[in-house]
C-alpha cells in the first residue's frame, strides 16, 4: 500500500509540475509577428492598397459620379442615396503604414523612402480632402507618436498649403544617387519617376485650387527649372499599377458578374464618344449584344449604347441588358482571365490637359493647343496597349468639329477631352466636373437629391462618435455635412 | 431549482442493508479494544454522503465524512454509540458493539431541507450553508426533450441566465450571459467547468466576408446523457477557485460517475424527434420577378415584377437553359417555394451506458452517438462521446480518480449564415415568388453538369440546391477533455488533493467551392487547422474539523497553473487548377496563409475557509492571488478575496415547526475578482500582407498596444434570502446583486485619422444590478395520486454605463447595420441607427415624397430583455408525468436584416401597398413657406418601400416573446410489469422543444441572432435560418 502512495505521488509531481517551462518574460512575446520591419516592406501594401481603392472606387463611384457609367440594377449612386462610402477609412488606414515608412526611413536616413511615403501621403489626402472638403491633416496620424487621438479638422485650403510643402520636401529628399529603394510596384525602384510624380501631381494640386488661389506663380517656378521639378513628358512616366493576369489581381476580377454587369455605359459618355467616333470606345465598352446579333447575322453594325444616369424603373426591364453596352473586356471576363486593364493613379494625358488649360488660361506661358493634342494622343496612345485594333486616330479625328481646336471654346475642348482621358481615373472625372462644370452634366432623371449633382461626400457616420467634438467645429465651420456642401475650391 | 423539492422518500436500499446485517451479525464477536472505526455514509440511493456528522455519542469526539462519505474516527473502548447526523437527513445511532466498520445509510428527513448542490471543486453542499445563489438542473431533466448544445437546455430554466441563440446553424452556437453583462470588451461567457476542470466554450465561427460559418460553442459538445447535475454559479464567490475566467459565473458539470450502482448496471436511451421551421416569412404572392413592373431576370431577383395573374411568360423554367424559343409558363405565384426548400431535420441520439461501484471503487463507461440532419438540404452533424468516469481506493487513505471524456464532432457541411450570397436565406430573399423550388431541385443545366448550374438569376444568384451540395463546408473535431486525481488521507483532519486536468481540442475544416459558383469562377479550397490545449494542474490542502458540536471549520489552501496552448493555420486556394480536386497543391494561384501561435499561462495561489456554527450560521472566506503572462511582466500579480454569510432564521428565531413559515434563511455575499487580457496586447506588431510578385510585405495593427496595463477588477454585492412555508410546499427564493465591473482592459476607439482605431488601457465602469426570484409549490403532493409542482424563476437585471475613458462618452460594441453603442449614463445594449426625420408632432418628415432620414444616429433599442421568466409545471399520477416549460421574456429589441432586404427585394408582404397606382406615404412634408402639410406626392411602390422606408427605427422590434420551449408526456412502467424481465426500469416519452412561439416581431423568430466570427450579436438579426420546432420520442431503460 505504502509503495501504491509513494508511487502514484511521484509520478503526479512529476507529471505536473516538472516541465522546463519559459518565463513570463518570454510568454509575453508574441512568436507571430515582427515588432520592427524594414522600409522595403510596407511598400507593396502601401501601393496595392491605394491603387485598389482608386480602381474600386472608379468602378462603384467615380464612373458614376461623372456620368462615365450609369446603374441598371442597384442605382443608389445614380439617384444619389450617397453616404460616406469607403474612402475615408481606406486613406487613414493606408496612411498608418505611409506614416510609418516615413518614420523609419527617417530613422535609418533613408531620403528615397521618405520622398516617396511623402508623395504617397499627399496622393491619399488630395483624394480625401477634395471628396469630403476639411480633414485632420496636420494633427492627423500621431496616435502612436504623439498621443494625439482626436485629431482637429483643417480648413481645406491649409490641407492643400500642406500637401503642396509635403511635395516640395519629397522633391528635395529624393535624389537618383540616394539609396535604392526596392518593393517598388509602382515605378521599379526608378527615383526619376517619382520625381516626376511627385511634380506632376504638385500641377494637378495647383490646378484644382485654382478658383482660389492664383496658380500662375507657382506653376511657373515649378516648370521654370526642368532640371529641379521633373514632370510627366511621356506615358512612360505615369503612374500606373500593372496588375499581373495570372493569377489577375485587377480588383474587379472577384466580383460576381451581377455586379460587374450592374454598371453600364452612361448615355452622356456613350453619346460624346459616338458623336466623336472616338476609337477608344472599342476599349472602354463592349457593343450591345442586340447589335452583335445584328453585325453576326449581317444585318446591322456594331453599335455602343449607353442609358441616361439615374433612368426611371419602367424603362429598365427585361431587354435592358441587350440594348446596353457593358465595360470592356479588359475590365472583367465572366470565368476568362484577361490581360487587365490598369489602375490608373495618375496620367501623362492628365497633365498634358492641365498644361493646355494653364496655358490657355494664362497662367502660364505654352501653347495651349501643343498640350490639348498632346494629351489626346498619348491617351489613345495608351489604350492602344489593350486593343489589336487600330485606335490610333487619323487626322480626320482631330480636324472634325468638336475635337479641332478652337480659342473661342478652348477650355470646353480641354473640358472634354479630359474628361475622356480620366475614365476609371480614380474620382478624378467628377471631382475636375466639380471644379470647371466640364462637360455639362445633366442630373439623374430620377433621383433623391432634388436634382442636384451631389458635390461631397458625407463625412463617416462614426466621426460624430469618435471624434464628435472636432467633427462638430469642422462641420460649422464648413457648412451642413451634405452631399451638397460644396468644398473650399468649389466654392464661387 | 427544478428540484427543489423533490420526492425525497427513496425505497430502502435493500442490498446494501442486506450488507449491512451481514457485516453485523459476521463482527459481533471482534473483540472491543481502543480502535480505529471507518465506515462510509450513503443515502437510500447508495450515494456517497459527505460532510456527515460523526459523533460518539455523548462526547465531543468526533469527525466529518469526507467527499466520498468515508470517515475515521479513533474511538475509546468505551465508547458504545456513534451518532450520524446531517441535515436534511434522519439522524441515526448505531452501536458500536466492538465493530470496526460501521457503514450506515441515511434517510432523507422530509421535515427538513436538506438539498444539497455541487459547488466549486465539486463539492456537494447543502443549500442552506451557503451565502451565495446557486441553481442546479439535474441530468435527467436534459435528457428526454433535449437540444444537441447543452446551453439551450438552460433556457427558462435558470433564473437570470439569459441564453441568446444563434442564426441556426445545424451544430450552432449560442450565447450565455448570467446576470448581464459586466464587460465591454469580454465575451460576458460563464465559466465551464467539467468535473472540475475548466474547459473551452469560444464560439467557433469563421468569419469572411460572404463566408461565415457557424462552428459551434465548444461546449455544445458535451453530451446530456453523462451529465449528473449542472450548476449554476451565478455570482463571482467560486473565481477563486477557478480564477478570473469565473468572474462571470461559473455553468459546474458534474458528470455521472457510477457511483450508488446496485452491482453492474446498464443504461440505454434513445431519443428520435423531427425538426421543422418553427415561423415562417410572410412573403407577398402578388407579383412577380422583376423591377418597374416588369420582368428581368438579371435584376436580383427582385418581385417588382408584373403580376403573377396567370398570363403566360417567356421566364426560365427548368434545367434546359434557356428555355426553347417561344417557350412559356402561366405567372403565378408560389406561395410555399421558400418553405418547400427546407426538410425535415432528424435528430437520432443513442446512449448506452455500464456502471458499477462497490466499497472499493466505480466506474462508468458510456457511449452516445448523434446523428442529424438540419432542415437545410445536406447538412449534417454526428458526434461520438465516449466517457470513462472511475474512482478506486487504492490504499485506505489514498484514492484516485479519472475522468475522460473523448468526443468527435463531423460535419460534412455545414450552411453558410448572415448576408451573403452563399446564405441560404439570402438566396431565397433574393429569389422571384414565381420560382419554383422542385426546377431548381436538380441544379446542373442540362449538357453542362458540373459547370454551369441553373438558377432564376445568373448574375448575383447560385442555386441554393447548388450551393448546399456542390460548395461544402465540412468539420472534424475531435476533443478529449480529462482529468486524474488523487486525494490522500493524511489524518483525520488534513487531507490533500492533486489534480491534473486537460482540454485538448483539435479541428480541421474544409471549405470546398466549385466552378460555377458566381464567387468562385475557377473554384476555391480552404483548410483550417485548430488545435486548443487547456491544461490545469491544482494541489489542495485541507483541514477539516468538528471543533466541537457547535462549530466546524473547513480550511483550504492550494495552487494552481493554467496553461493554454493555440495554433491556429489556415490555407487558401482562391482558385484551383483542377476543378474537382481539393488539394492544397491544386491551387493555381500563391496559397494565403495565415498562422497563429499563442501561449498563456496563469499561475495561482489560493485558499477558503468555511465555518459553520450551530448548523445555523454558515460563514465562507476565499482569496486568491494570480499571476498572468498577459500583462506587464513586472506587474503580472493581482489579489481577489470574497466573503459569503448565510443564517438561518427560522433556527436562530427558534421559530416553531407548527408556524406557516418553515424555513427561512438569508444570506450575503461579496466578491472581488481580477482579471487579465488576451496573449499579446502589449506591444504593436506588423501583419503580413500578400506578396506581390515574390515581394512580401507587412502592415501595422490598428491598435496601439499598452505596455503599462492593470488587472481588471469586478465587485459584487448579492442579498438573498430564501423562504419556505406550510410545511416546505412553498418555496421563495429572493436575490438581489449589485456587479460594479472597473479598470477593465478597454480597446478604446480613438479616431482613424489618427492613424489608429484603438488603443488599448483600463478604463470603464459599469454597474449591473437586478432580481432573481424562484417560486417553487406543489399544489397537489399526493403521493399515490396526482402530484403537482410548479416552478417559476423571475429575473430582471439593469445595467448602467458610469463611466468610460476620459473624453470618452460612447463605445461601440461589435455590431452590424445598428451601431451597438456603450454611453456613459445609458444602459448597456443599446442599439442606435438612422432614424426617420420628424416635425413637432412626430409625424415623419418626406421630401418628393420619400420619408427623410436623421443625419445622426438615434437610438432604436435595447436588446436586452426587461425580464425574463420561466414556467416549468410537472404533473405526475402513477407511472404518468407531464413536464411543460415556458419561456418568456419581456422587452428587449431585434434589429431584422431579413425584413429590410426582403422588402427591398419586394418579397414581403410589407411591399404591397401601392403596387399599382403608387404610394403616398403617411406624414407630411415642408412646403417653401417653411410648414408641414399633409404629404400628398405620389410614389411608386418600389421607392418607396424599396429604397426609402426600412432603416433601422423601422426594422427594429420589440423582441417579447413567449415559447413553449419544452413539452415531455413520459410514463414509467410499474414495476410488477418490469420486475420479471431483465429491466430494471423502463421509460417511455413524447417530447417536443420549441413547439410554440407567440411574438409580435414578423417573419423571424426574436431569438435568432447574428453570428459575428467569435462571437453572437445580439440584438442583430441577419438572415438568420428559421429556428426548428422538435419533436419525437425517447425510449430509456435500465438493466
Amino acid at each position: 500500500m505504502q509503495k501504491i502512495t509513494i508511487i502514484t505521488f511521484y509520478t503526479l509531481v512529476i507529471l505536473l509540475f516538472s516541465s522546463c517551462e519559459k518565463d513570463f518574460e518570454e510568454l509575453a512575446e508574441n512568436p507571430n509577428n515582427p515588432e520592427e520591419v524594414a522600409p522595403d516592406l510596407l511598400m507593396v501594401n502601401m501601393i496595392r492598397s491605394t491603387a485598389n481603392n482608386m480602381v474600386n472606387d472608379a468602378f462603384s463611384i467615380g464612373n458614376v459620379a461623372a456620368q462615365y457609367a450609369t446603374e441598371i440594377r442597384e442605382p443608389n449612386v445614380d439617384r444619389y442615396i450617397w453616404n460616406s462610402f469607403g474612402l475615408w477609412n481606406d486613406g487613414y488606414s493606408t496612411l498608418r503604414d505611409v506614416n510609418n515608412l516615413y518614420t523609419i526611413a527617417g530613422e535609418r536616413e533613408h531620403d528615397n523612402y521618405q520622398g516617396v511615403a511623402l508623395i504617397w501621403k499627399t496622393l491619399i489626402f488630395s483624394r480625401l480632402t477634395d471628396a469630403y472638403g476639411d480633414l485632420p491633416f496636420s494633427e492627423a496620424l500621431k496616435g502612436k507618436s504623439e498621443s494625439v487621438y482626436f485629431p482637429s479638422y483643417d480648413q481645406q485650403q491649409a490641407v492643400y498649403q500642406g500637401m503642396i510643402a509635403d511635395l516640395e520636401e519629397a522633391n528635395n529628399l529624393l535624389s537618383v544617387t540616394g539609396g535604392s529603394v526596392s518593393s517598388d510596384i509602382l515605378y521599379g525602384g526608378d527615383i526619376m519617376k517619382w520625381k516626376k510624380f511627385g511634380n506632376s501631381l504638385r500641377l494637378r494640386l495647383l490646378l484644382r485650387q485654382s478658383n482660389q488661389v492664383d496658380p500662375s506663380a507657382a506653376m511657373q517656378a515649378l516648370l521654370a527649372d526642368a532640371e529641379r521639378y521633373p514632370i510627366f513628358q511621356s506615358n512612360e512616366d505615369q503612374a500606373i499599377v500593372d496588375y499581373t493576369d495570372s493569377p489577375n489581381y485587377f480588383p474587379l476580377a472577384g466580383y460576381r458578374s451581377g455586379h460587374f454587369l450592374d454598371r453600364r455605359l452612361s448615355s452622356t459618355f456613350a453619346d460624346h464618344l459616338n458623336t466623336l467616333q472616338d476609337p477608344r470606345v472599342k476599349v472602354f465598352a463592349q457593343p450591345t449584344v442586340a447589335s452583335r446579333e445584328a453585325a453576326g447575322s449581317g444585318t446591322g453594325e456594331l453599335e455602343w449604347q449607353g442609358v441616361p444616369n439615374g433612368e426611371t424603373d419602367e424603362n429598365l426591364g427585361s431587354d435592358i441588358d441587350r440594348q446596353v453596352s457593358q465595360f470592356g473586356s479588359i475590365y472583367y471576363i465572366d470565368q476568362q482571365v484577361a490581360a487587365p486593364a490598369e489602375g490608373l493613379i495618375m496620367t501623362y494625358a492628365e497633365v498634358a490637359f492641365t498644361l493646355a488649360e494653364a496655358a490657355q488660361r494664362g497662367w502660364i506661358n505654352a501653347d495651349a493647343e501643343e498640350h490639348y493634342n498632346n494629351g489626346i494622343r498619348a491617351s489613345m496612345e495608351y489604350y492602344q496597349g489593350f486593343s489589336e485594333e487600330t485606335l490610333l486616330p487619323d487626322e480626320l479625328y482631330f480636324q472634325q468639329e468638336g475635337v479641332a481646336f478652337d480659342e473661342a471654346q478652348a477650355l470646353e475642348l480641354i473640358g472634354l477631352q479630359k474628361w475622356i482621358a480620366l475614365f476609371f481615373t480614380d474620382l478624378q472625372g467628377w471631382y475636375e466636373w466639380r471644379r470647371t462644370g466640364l462637360p455639362e452634366l445633366a442630373p439623374s432623371i430620377v433621383n433623391n437629391n432634388e436634382n442636384r449633382i451631389p458635390v461631397r461626400f458625407n463625412y463617416p457616420t462614426d466621426q460624430q462618435v469618435t471624434n464628435q467634438e472636432n467633427y462638430t467645429e469642422a462641420v460649422q465651420r464648413q457648412g451642413r455635412d451634405d452631399i451638397n456642401t460644396p468644398v473650399w475650391w468649389d466654392q464661387p | 431549482m427544478f428540484d427543489l423539492l423533490p420526492a425525497r422518500v427513496k425505497k430502502k436500499n435493500t442490498f446494501l442493508l442486506t450488507l449491512f446485517m451481514f457485516y453485523l451479525s459476521t463482527l459481533l464477536t471482534v473483540q472491543a479494544q481502543s480502535r480505529a472505526l471507518t465506515g462510509t455514509v450513503a443515502d437510500t440511493k447508495g450515494e456517497a454522503i459527505p460532510g456527515v456528522n460523526v459523533l460518539v455519542k455523548g462526547t465531543t469526539q468526533g469527525t466529518i465524512t469526507d467527499i466520498d462519505g468515508n470517515y475515521q474516527l479513533s474511538v475509546p473502548e468505551t465508547a458504545k454509540t456513534l451518532l450520524f447526523s446531517f441535515v436534511g437527513y434522519k439522524s441515526i445511532e448505531r452501536e458500536i458493539n466492538g465493530l470496526s466498520t460501521i457503514d450506515v445509510s441515511m434517510e432523507v428527513d422530509a421535515t427538513q431541507l436538506g438539498e444539497v448542490v455541487v459547488t466549486a471543486l465539486g463539492v456537494e453542499r447543502e443549500t442552506k450553508a451557503l451565502g451565495y445563489a446557486v441553481q442546479e438542473v439535474k441530468g435527467e431533466n436534459l435528457v428526454q426533450a433535449r437540444e444537441t448544445n447543452i446551453v439551450n437546455s438552460l433556457a427558462g430554466r435558470v433564473a437570470g441566465v439569459n441564453v441568446t441563440n444563434g442564426s441556426g446553424s445545424i451544430g450552432g452556437s449560442s450565447r450565455i450571459v448570467i446576470r448581464g453583462e459586466t464587460s465591454l470588451t469580454g465575451d460576458n461567457q460563464p465559466l465551464f467547468v467539467v468535473d472540475g476542470i475548466p474547459i473551452t466554450n469560444s464560439i467557433n465561427g469563421s468569419s469572411q466576408s460572404g463566408q461565415d460559418i457557424d462552428y459551434g460553442n465548444a461546449a455544445s459538445a458535451i453530451n446530456p446523457d453523462d451529465i449528473a447535475t449542472i450548476s449554476v454559479l451565478k455570482g463571482p464567490n467560486a473565481a477563486a477557485l477557478y480564477g478570473s475566467r469565473a468572474a462571470n459565473g461559473v455553468i459546474l458539470i458534474t458528470t455521472k460517475s457510477g457511483k450508488g450502482t446496485q452491482g453492474i448496471g446498464v443504461s440505454v436511451n434513445s431519443t428520435l424527434t423531427l425538426e421543422s421551421p418553427l415561423k415562417l416569412p410572410d412573403f407577398q404572392n402578388e407579383y412577380g420577378q422583376g423591377r418597374g413592373g416588369v420582368y428581368n431576370i438579371g435584376d436580383g431577383g427582385r418581385s417588382w415584377g408584373p403580376p403573377l395573374d396567370g398570363r403566360p411568360m417567356a421566364v426560365p423554367v427548368n434545367t434546359e437553359w434557356p428555355p426553347a424559343e417561344g417557350e412559356t409558363v402561366d405567372w403565378v405565384p408560389h406561395p410555399d417555394n421558400y418553405q418547400e426548400f427546407f426538410e425535415t431535420g432528424k435528430t437520432l441520439n443513442n446512449n448506452i451506458s455500464i456502471s458499477g461501484s462497490n466499497d472499493q471503487g466505480n466506474f462508468r463507461l458510456s457511449y452516445t452517438n448523434l446523428d442529424q440532419t438540419g432542415i437545410v438540404p445536406n447538412t449534417d452533424q454526428t458526434r461520438n462521446n465516449v466517457t470513462l468516469n472511475a474512482g478506486y481506493k487504492l490504499t485506505d487513505k489514498l484514492r484516485a480518480n479519472v475522468s475522460a471524456n473523448y468526443i468527435t464532432t463531423v460535419s460534412d457541411n455545414r450552411p453558410v449564415m448572415n448576408y451573403g450570397n452563399e446564405s441560404i436565406v439570402y438566396t431565397w430573399i433574393w429569389e422571384g415568388r414565381q420560382v419554383r423550388t422542385d426546377k431548381m431541385r436538380d441544379y446542373w443545366v442540362k449538357g453542362q453538369e458540373g459547370l454551369q448550374p441553373f438558377t432564376y438569376n445568373y448574375q448575383f444568384n447560385d442555386n441554393p440546391y447548388y450551393t448546399v451540395y456542390e460548395n461544402l463546408n465540412g468539420l472534424d473535431r475531435s476533443r478529449l477533455i480529462g482529468n486524474v486525481m488523487l486525494t490522500y488521507q493524511l489524518s483525520d483532519a488534513f487531507s490533500v488533493m492533486l489534480r491534473s486536468g486537460t482540454d485538448l481540442l483539435n479541428e480541421r475544416r474544409d471549405s470546398r467551392r466549385t466552378p460555377g459558383s458566381s464567387a468562385y469562377s475557377f473554384g476555391m479550397y480552404r483548410q483550417d487547422n485548430n488545435t486548443f490545449k487547456e491544461r490545469n494542474s491544482d494541489f489542495l490542502l485541507t483541514y477539516e474539523k468538528q471543533v466541537n458540536p457547535d462549530i466546524a471549520i473547513k480550511i483550504s489552501a492550494g495552487g494552481n497553473q493554467m496553461k493554454q496552448v493555440r495554433e491556429e493555420l489556415s490555407a487558401r486556394a482562391n482558385e484551383l487548377n483542377i476543378p474537382g480536386i481539393y488539394n492544397l497543391g491544386n491551387s493555381r494561384v500563391p496559397l494565403e496563409n495565415i498562422q497563429y501561435d499563442s501561449e498563456y499561462r496563469i499561475n495561482s495561489l489560493y485558499a477558503f475557509g468555511q465555518f459553520a456554527f450551530k448548523e445555523m450560521i454558515y460563514l465562507d472566506l476565499t482569496a486568491r492571488n494570480d499571476w498572468s503572462s498577459t500583462l506587464p511582466p513586472d506587474n503580472n500579480s493581482y489579489f481577489y478575496p470574497s466573503v459569503s454569510l448565510s443564517t438561518i432564521l427560522t433556527d436562530l428565531l427558534n421559530v416553531p415547526s407548527s408556524s406557516p413559515l418553515s424555513f427561512a434563511k438569508l444570506r450575503a455575499g461579496w466578491a472581488q475578482v481580477g482579471n487579465d487580457t488576451d496573449p499579446y496586447h502589449l506591444r504593436n506588431v506588423y501583419y503580413y500582407g500578400t506578396p506581390w510578385d515574390g515581394n512580401a510585405t507587412v502592415y501595422e495593427s490598428s491598435t496601439i498596444a499598452n505596455a503599462d496595463l492593470v488587472p481588471e477588477l469586478i465587485n459584487t454585492f448579492e442579498l438573498g434570502t430564501d423562504l419556505r412555508f406550510l410545511n416546505n410546499r412553498v418555496g421563495l427564493d429572493l436575490t438581489y446583486y449589485d456587479i460594479r465591473s472597473k479598470n477593465q482592459i478597454l480597446s478604446i476607439p480613438i479616431d482613424l485619422t489618427s492613424a489608429y482605431t484603438s488603443r488599448s488601457l483600463n478604463a470603464g465602469e459599469i454597474r449591473n444590478h437586478g432580481w432573481e426570484v424562484m417560486l417553487s409549490a406543489s399544489p397537489l403532493a399526493n403521493p399515490k395520486g396526482l402530484t403537482w409542482d410548479i416552478n417559476v424563476n423571475w429575473s430582471s437585471n439593469r445595467s448602467k454605463v458610469l463611466e468610460l475613458a476620459e473624453g470618452i462618452e460612447t463605445y461601440e460594441l461589435p455590431s452590424r447595420y445598428v451601431s451597438v453603442q456603450a454611453r456613459v449614463g445609458e444602459q448597456m445594449g443599446d442599439m442606435y441607427g438612422i432614424g426617420f426625420q420628424r416635425d413637432p408632432e412626430g409625424n415623419i418628415i418626406h421630401s418628393n415624397g420619400i420619408p427623410q432620414f436623421t443625419d445622426e444616429l438615434i437610438k432604436v433599442g435595447n436588446y436586452n430583455p426587461d425580464w425574463m421568466a420561466g414556467i416549468y409545471n410537472t404533473l405526475r399520477f402513477k407511472g404518468l408525468s407531464l413536464g411543460v416549460l415556458f419561456d418568456i421574456r419581456k422587452g428587449g429589441d431585434i434589429y431584422s436584416r431579413f425584413l429590410v432586404r426582403g422588402n427591398e427585394a419586394g418579397q414581403l408582404v410589407e411591399s404591397l401597398p401601392g403596387r399599382e397606382d403608387g404610394y403616398v406615404g403617411e406624414g407630411v412634408m415642408l412646403t417653401e413657406e417653411g410648414n408641414y402639410v399633409p404629404n400628398d406626392v405620389n410614389v411608386t411602390a418600389e421607392r418607396y418601400w424599396g429604397s426609402g422606408y426600412f432603416n433601422p427605427e423601422q426594422a427594429t422590434f420589440d423582441a417579447s416573446y413567449v415559447k413553449l420551449r419544452e413539452l415531455k408526456l413520459g410514463y414509467t412502467l410499474p414495476n410488477r410489469l418490469v420486475s420479471n424481465t431483465p429491466f430494471r426500469h423502463i421509460n417511455f416519452s413524447l417530447v417536443g422543444r420549441n413547439l410554440f412561439l407567440w411574438s409580435d416581431v414578423p417573419h423571424i423568430d426574436p431569438d435568432t441572432n447574428a453570428l459575428n466570427g467569435g462571437t453572437i450579436l445580439p440584438g442583430i438579426e441577419d438572415m438568420s435560418l428559421p429556428s426548428v420546432r422538435s419533436y419525437g420520442f425517447n425510449l430509456g431503460f435500465t438493466l
